[in-house]
């Protein structure tokens, strides 16, 4: 239940973010957004498109594992964790960016609530998940 | 578990340090294109930046980190009171703006602060708070 929950409000954060983070750039002071670009195309424009095309990949599998988490497969913790994590060790790599104060909170509700998901199903999870059985543990038990 | 619990709390403490003492140090290496854009951080805010606060802030996560490791019940309780409040006031703060590695270092103090309340409340770590009260 309580994995559960987490999941669908850290989905529900995470769709909210993405809209309004769009929305809100456009109301950004013209000033932050020229300086911004200026500096990102001029010091890290090294791949950076390569990064973001690789971030938005990292995305939609955070939303996959999201999904299978959902319905209780076990992967989907490792999947969650690995695209959160892989995600966070892009940042040094896209550059500088700014938040609204909107998108602040929220984007700090959404990552302790994937600290806590992380830690929730890695530590605190024993009967969450379905059996991840493997046919020869089942051979191995019946012979015992 | 207690080794990962208070690694996490270390690993935590420290980067709070180095993430709170960036705006000293950074200057060294930025470019004077990069500290105006930094500059523009707080632009529409309602809370005034404060030298005196900023530093408090760090010393009340640092308190609350070493009561987590000793498992304080109380610090747990002001662990997770601090990380609410802090998202409420990070909206009067105005708009953030954030170097890389400011960006990297905060999202993954945040992701330790989820993680060590998932650990504190609902593992056996739990335990050593209820008995040290």
């Amino acid at each position: 239940m309580l994995i559960r929950g987490s999941v669908l409000i850290f989905l529900i954060l995470r769709i909210t973010i993405t809209f309004l983070s769009d929305f809100e750039r456009d109301r950004a002071p013209a000033e932050i957004v020229e300086a911004l670009e200026n500096v990102n195309s001029t010091e890290f424009s090294f791949l950076r498109l390569q990064f973001l095309l690789f971030a938005v990949g990292l995305i939609a599998l955070n939303y996959v594992s999201c999904v299978v988490l959902l319905i209780r497969y076990n992967w989907g913790k490792y999947t969650f964790a690995a695209s959160v994590i892989l995600l966070h060790c892009l940042h040094p790599l896209l550059g500088y960016h700014f938040i609204t104060p909107w998108t602040a909170m929220l984007e700090s509700l959404n990552m302790v609530l994937s600290g806590f998901i992380i830690g929730l199903t890695f530590y605190a999870s024993e009967s969450y998940f379905r059996s991840t059985n493997t046919p020869n543990k089942s051979f191995k038990s019946v012979d015992a | 578990m207690e080794k990962l619990f208070r690694s996490l709390i270390i690993i935590n403490a420290v980067l709070s340090i180095l993430f709170w003492s960036m705006p000293l140090i950074d200057y060294m290496w930025l470019s004077n294109d990069q500290i105006y854009l930094l500059d523009q951080a707080g632009f529409g805010a309602f809370i005034p930046n404060s030298i005196f606060v900023y530093w408090l802030t760090l010393s009340v996560w640092l308190a609350l980190f070493l009561g987590l490791f000793f498992y304080i019940k109380v610090a747990r309780t002001g662990y997770v009171i601090m990380t609410f409040v802090t998202f409420v006031i990070s909206f009067f703060y105005g708009i953030q703006v954030m170097s890389p590695y400011e960006a990297a270092l905060s999202y993954v103090i945040t992701l330790n602060d989820g993680g060590i309340i998932a650990i504190a409340y609902l593992t056996s770590i739990g335990v050593n708070f209820e008995k040290s009260s």
